[in-house]
């Protein structure tokens, strides 16, 4: 157990963890803040963290509790703290962690028609999935604006460090718009 | 024979995602009796960007442009729990500077006066009285103005980071602020004539959303919807933070525990923030540095470690648990904004019995956004 002034951090393993929240909560820490789970992969396990605290007294636990990757069951809370349906809901369609006798487990939260691995889970790879999912976006052109550093000041050693772009006649536009003296002193990049 | 005058025929009805009355991208799907609300769901899924999973790709420095896009009425309580999480998991929360302190302190208030005026427009708006939200509007604006002189951003700030904040204060800007709060001061007494003198607004405000008191630690309930039922409960007061405790003010309460009596709360809080903002210009200290040296911003690692944080929104108590695992990213953050429990569990059990014109201005008197919900 660690104790950080109004906020105490401890563990409790998985049965003896309803025994816990119930001794927490006849112990004056009646609120359930926050209910959430952090994925150790590398440890093949998963934490759940109850936020419980004392209204009276100002007192905060952070009660965590270490289950299996491969099961991940959990008994509810949600006959104690009715707003934990909602944090269980969402854990079981984030994490996939099944919470024994809460109501809501399977009904979608936020997401619609998911089929792949619960997407919060740390082994999901986001990249794979939005280059599967999502065409890639042309762009849109953009202007560097470290090309026309030093137009003014002439600071040729530092502006032709950078290579000229293909030329889609843009910057000749815009660089006739600036006067068309600009193209005697940066024109090589645009107008090649 | 059942028609649809019949009043013990059901309907189902979806309540949004577009639709003027609801507060969001979020929907309600009922099913009423007549025009009464038997009971109700409510979905959210619009609006999810997945900013806590973005977080966990990204260095600390690159997560406070994310966060405060969890809340669009008040950016700030997101970046600076999160630079207080990351403060204190990387031990130098006490090495903050002192004027940090007090300019964090100032920014939470102002963002807490803009959001304020913004939600008691829209809930005389969201009962069709025109003016009082225009006049909100334009009063948010001039704050809006304040937050844009004072860190390049007029919605999303992006000003509190860990260390301190980004920017001194410019020269000049007490006297412009002062000038703005004499602004919204001057308009306060036509908003009470337009308002809470409205027979309109009373009658459909006194004595409808009621919230029962035994509610608030079962489902764990904060902000202007506890204090409406004379409970001081305040986490400013109750679990002090930055220079709160060095400023004079006393949680306001009120009683009734229904719409009225959370928009008077709203209302004496404008008056009450003022106030505070007022004090923290005349005490903040005039020198000193705004932000702590950090060695690195870009690569900075923590050690492993986690915390809970929380501060007082004007929604009521948000909070961030963040997890750090020794490097330059964090294991997990989760945000606990005062909707998920509001706009989800205590709109639904609010729901049976309440009549479907009163739906739209409940939901914006519990300040139900679901950003906060679907994070």
């Amino acid at each position: 157990m660690q104790s950080d002034g109004w906020m105490t951090q401890e563990t409790v393993a998985l049965s003896g963890l309803t025994r816990r929240l119930e001794e927490l909560r006849g112990d004056g820490h009646v609120q359930l803040t926050l209910m959430t789970v952090t994925d150790w992969l590398e440890d093949g396990e998963f934490e759940v963290s109850y936020i419980l605290t004392d209204p009276v007294l100002f007192r905060t636990v952070i009660l965590g509790v270490r289950i299996p990757r491969e099961t991940p069951e959990l008994p509810t809370v949600s006959d104690i703290w009715p707003q934990a349906v909602t944090y269980e809901q969402e854990i079981n369609e984030m994490f996939g962690i099944r919470f024994e006798g809460s109501p809501r487990q399977g009904v979608p939260f936020i997401l619609e028609g998911w089929k792949d691995i619960p997407p919060m889970r740390r082994d999901f790879d986001t990249l794979k999935y939005s280059v599967e999912h999502y065409e890639d976006r042309p762009g849109r052109r953009s202007i560097d604006t470290r090309r026309f550093v030093g137009r003014v000041s002439d600071e040729k050693s530092f502006t032709d460090a950078w290579e000229p772009r293909e030329d889609d006649g843009r910057e000749r536009k815009l660089a006739d718009m600036d006067g068309g003296a600009a193209g005697s002193d940066r024109g090589e990049t645009t107008d090649e | 024979m059942s028609n649809d005058y019949d009043v013990t025929k059901e309907t189902h009805l979806w309540f949004g995602p577009q639709h003027p009355g609801v507060t969001g991208n979020m929907s309600v799907e009922l099913w009423l009796k007549g025009d009464t609300i038997q009971r109700g769901i409510t979905h959210v899924g619009y609006l999810h960007r997945g900013f806590e999973k973005l977080m966990e790709r990204r260095t600390f420095i690159q997560s406070f442009p994310i966060v405060c896009r969890i809340c669009v009425p008040e950016p700030d309580t997101n970046e600076y729990l999160l630079a207080k999480g990351l403060e204190q998991l990387g031990g130098i929360y006490d090495d903050v500077p002192e004027k940090a302190r007090w300019i964090r302190t100032l920014t939470l208030e102002m963002a807490r006066l803009a959001a304020t005026l913004m939600v008691l427009g829209g809930q005389v708006g969201s009962m069709g009285l025109g003016p009082v939200p225009q006049w909100m509007m334009t009063l948010r604006d001039y704050v809006l103005d304040s937050f844009e002189e004072l860190s390049g951003h007029r919605i999303y700030h992006m000003y509190i980071v860990y260390g301190g904040v980004r920017r001194d204060l410019p020269e000049g800007f007490e006297g412009r602020l002062e000038k703005t709060l004499q602004t919204i001061e001057e308009r306060l007494p036509w908003i009470d004539r337009l308002m809470f003198e409205n027979d309109v607004f009373r009658k459909r405000a006194i004595g409808i959303g009621y919230v029962p008191p035994e509610w608030v630690d079962e489902m764990s309930l904060s902000g202007p919807i506890v204090r409406a039922m004379g409970i001081p409960r305040d986490v400013r007061k109750d679990y002090p933070y930055e220079v709160y405790p060095e400023l004079d003010f006393d949680v306001i309460t009120e009683e009734g525990s229904d719409m009225f009596a959370r928009a008077r709360v709203r209302r004496r809080e404008i008056a009450q923030s003022i106030n505070l903002i007022r004090q923290m210009l005349a005490d903040m200290p005039k020198d000193g540095p705004f932000c702590l040296k950090l060695p690195s911003l870009m690569h900075w690692r923590i050690p492993k470690g986690q915390t809970y944080v929380r501060a007082e929104a004007s929604r009521g108590e948000f909070g961030y648990f963040v997890v750090t695992d020794g490097t330059d990213k964090v294991r997990r953050v989760n945000v606990r904004g005062p909707s998920y429990v509001h706009g989800v569990s205590l709109l639904e059990r609010m729901l049976p019995g309440t009549n479907i014109s009163d739906l739209s201005s409940l939901m914006v008197s519990l300040q139900t956004c679901p950003p906060e919900i679907e994070r």
